[in-house]
């Protein structure tokens, strides 16, 4: 019995075990070419990513040998012409090494000698974009800065995460990784990644848009290499993983950058006249896990005009805001990176301006795409936003998921005081015009009674049920019915 | 063997000093590498070459009157071009702002022409004839030993200012002045001796003491750094040198032209020479 099945079974083996090398990218599979329109005689290393790939932030030494921060712009495979990040940023002896979050529009870099001050050696830096204008520059301070040579800080795409390269002591030796968290408006005592940090150095990290795989080099073995470790369920990171050759050579490896729009990464390394020049290695053989971008613009509902907001990311399930970006103050754009495995509310706030959320579902099997959504935000005055709020079928109890929109309209309400409103539901077209009004009304009310719960005065409050009579949009079709299931706020006066 | 293990361990420390850390390695890049990148190094050689635009001038006092016109007053001013030249360190002290050390050799050469009236005396008789023009052309050459410090500072990457102080340590002066007759008839009394001369044109080499053995100055200048190679720049620069006096006042008879009222003493007072520079550097970053 056992004997005749050995056969069958070593046989299945064998087919599985070469369908999954043939599956695998092999060393020879990966091409890696160099990026001649970021390279130059100088050093040229790419360390940040920002608005689903659309710019990279470029090192070079190419003018005067000085490590100076480029914009490079890029559209698909296209690259544009570095642009040279001039002003306070660029007042130090060295600029480079710039994160930034996920929307572009916080830069983290370091600075060898900064007009600003800082602690005598290489500092990092924080800027605010507005515009096409970097403002705000400042040191991060003492919590993050030492006297000793802290640099190459990478920032999480939602800007709650740093991690950064420090020779200062407290963990393995040469230059080590260590992580701050986000507290608030304050970073956290930075902490040493010890299941990452070895003797040797390791610097140039990189957390990829999924908030969970991180990419460094080391020359634990010699040369600077690329390692990528990710981090588990109660968020420490794992043993490291050296990537595979032809990613790693002889030469020296620094900055490996996974595009968030294809399946590729960017990846510096030292070339034979001894420059450090930018490749592109595709495919990528240790790609991050898969994310939802979200972008869009901004704007006003009636003039139009791009609107600088605030954009809260908020985990719906456990009600916990994950992360705080902003839409660009001069042309409204926004990005956002939303990792797989949980579901998002995005909210664009600003204000003088009501609210507006929109949900997100990234299935944790999902691969990685990106979705436009334009945000249209109307003023106090003459406002009107669609609430984030959710029933079970044939309910009228708010859901858990709900709750996030709810406190921040109580948060609105509290904010202006002297605004009222009409709080109207709205049902899909399934059913009779009785049984929606009712359903409508009742849901209309839970909501106005969630409300007065927190402490809102009841009678700044209207309810109206409107059944199935004020579509959002026409037909008949399940996209059609789920937009016309809402509740809106209205403000009367 | 111990002068081998000497070497090599200034050149280590030269390296270690010189490597400065940057945004991607904390202990810089190895200056004797082979082919290394450049880093940028805030330490900058230069050999530096150039013009002086000088200018001269002095108070003529008169006492106790003034003659009309005598060949001395011909040396109140004068203006000339020198060369000169020096090698440079510049030290970056900040990003924009560095110290630039100097020194060099700095020739000073101004000089005036122009006519005046001189007694016409025969050259033949020593009679005096009257006045007659004289034609005048005079230089002064200073050769120094320069050594000064400044600041520079970058306005931009590509332009700078700078500003200092310099020191002139005089090494020889030459000053000659020649004096021709616009008259064949006349001789000249040389100023020097008082001696009738009986010739057309007399030249003269003088020595005025006291020269200022050591002068101090200031320089002010602006540079725009054009970019030659990774670590190469070339850096036209104009300069103004505000210097103190080259030479103590002195007193001196003017028998060019005596009088009834006899011979007239004038002091050249507060002597004062500065100059302008257009200079070109190559610089060279480590």
């Amino acid at each position: 019995m056992w004997r005749s099945l050995v056969v069958p079974l070593l046989c299945g083996a064998t087919v599985l075990t070469w369908a999954q090398i043939q599956a695998r990218p092999t060393g020879s599979a990966i091409q890696i070419t160099p990026v001649e329109e970021l390279n130059s005689s100088g050093d040229d290393f790419v360390t940040g990513i920002a608005r689903g790939g659309r710019e990279v932030f470029l090192t070079s030494s190419r003018d005067g040998g000085r490590q100076r921060l480029y914009r490079v712009p890029r559209e698909g495979t296209q690259w544009g012409f570095p642009e040279r990040i001039r002003g306070t940023i660029a007042d130090a002896t060295h600029v480079g090494a710039a994160s930034s979050t996920a929307d572009g529009n916080v830069l983290l870099f370091a600075a060898f000698q900064h007009e600003l001050g800082g602690s005598g050696r290489t500092d990092i830096y924080r800027a605010h974009r507005s515009g096409k204008r970097w403002r705000q520059v400042e040191n991060l301070g003492e919590v993050i800065n030492s006297p000793y040579w802290d640099s190459q800080p990478c920032i999480s795409a939602d800007g709650t995460v740093l991690i950064f390269a420090s020779d200062r002591p407290g963990s393995a030796g040469g230059t080590d990784l260590w992580i701050s968290h986000r507290e608030g408006s304050r970073w956290s005592a930075p902490t040493p990644l010890r299941a990452l940090n070895s003797a040797a150095d390791e610097m140039a990290p990189v957390l990829a848009a999924d908030g969970r795989t991180l990419y460094f080099a080391s020359n634990r073995d010699g040369t600077f290499d690329i390692f990528v470790s990710r981090m588990g369920p109660d968020g420490s990171f794992g043993r490291p993983e050296k990537l595979p050759s032809p990613v790693n050579t002889p030469a020296d490896e620094f900055y490996y950058l996974p595009l968030p729009d294809q399946n590729a990464a960017l990846l510096s390394r030292t070339t034979p006249a001894g420059d450090l020049d930018v490749f592109l290695v595709v495919p990528n053989p240790n790609p991050p896990e898969p994310i939802l971008m979200v972008q869009g613009t901004v704007r006003d509902a009636y003039t139009n005009d791009p609107l600088g907001a605030t954009i809260t990311i908020t985990d719906l399930r456990t009600r916990r805001k994950l992360a705080e970006l902003y839409s660009d103050e001069e042309t409204g754009e926004y990005y956002v990176a939303l990792p797989a495995g949980r579901t998002y509310s995005i909210t664009a706030s600003r204000e003088g301006y009501l609210f507006y959320s929109e949900r997100f579902e990234v299935p944790r099997n999902a691969g990685s795409s990106t979705v436009t959504k334009d945000i249209a935000l109307t003023p106090v005055e003459r406002g009107r936003t669609r609430l984030l709020v959710f029933f079970d079928f044939d309910k009228a109890e708010l859901k858990e998921e709900s709750l996030p929109d709810l406190d921040r309209l109580v948060e609105f309400l509290k904010a202006y005081p002297s605004v009222r409103i009409s709080v109207e539901g709205h049902t899909d077209d399934v059913g009779t015009d009785a049984y929606n009004d009712r359903l409508s009304q009742r849901r209309a009310d839970a909501v106005k009674e969630y409300l007065v719960k927190n402490g809102i005065d009841p009678h700044r409050i209207e309810t109206k049920g409107w059944g199935r009579r004020r579509p959002l949009v026409q037909g008949t079709t399940e996209e059609a019915r789920a937009q016309n299931r809402r509740v809106e706020v209205i403000v009367i006066q | 063997m111990r002068y081998d293990a000497v070497c090599v361990g200034l050149a280590v420390m030269l390296s270690s000093a010189l490597a400065q850390e940057d945004v991607l390695r904390p202990r810089g890049a190895p200056i004797f590498e082979v082919g290394a990148p450049e880093r940028g190094l805030p330490l900058m050689l230069g050999i530096e070459g150039g013009l002086n635009w000088n200018t001269a001038s002095a108070t003529l006092q008169y006492s106790p009157f003034t003659p009309t016109n005598t060949p001395p007053q011909q040396f109140s001013s004068g203006t000339g071009f020198s060369p000169f030249a020096s090698i440079a360190a510049d030290l970056g002290l900040t990003p924009r702002l560095g110290l630039q050390l100097r020194v060099g050799y700095d020739v000073k050469t101004f000089g005036h022409s122009g006519t005046a009236e001189a007694d016409c005396h025969d050259a033949l008789t020593g009679a005096y004839l009257g006045t007659t023009p004289v034609s005048i052309e005079w230089s002064f050459t200073m050769s120094s030993l320069t050594a000064g410090a400044g600041l520079r500072y970058e306005l931009t990457p590509q332009l700078w200012l700078t500003a200092g102080v310099t020191a002139l340590f005089l090494q020889k002066n030459e000053q000659t002045a020649t004096y021709t007759s616009q008259s064949e008839q006349c001789g000249f009394i040389n100023p020097d001796d008082g001696q009738l001369y009986r010739t057309l044109q007399i030249t003269t080499e003088f020595n005025t003491p006291p020269m200022k053995t050591t002068r101090i100055g200031a320089e002010l200048g602006i540079g725009y750094k054009v970019p030659l190679g990774r670590s190469l720049w070339l850096v036209p620069q104009l300069q103004f040198q505000l210097l103190s006096t080259f030479r103590d006042d002195v007193t001196t008879v003017d028998q060019w032209k005596p009088t009834s009222e006899g011979t007239a003493n004038y002091t050249s007072k507060s002597p004062s020479q500065h100059s302008l520079r257009l200079l070109v550097g190559l610089w060279f970053g480590l």
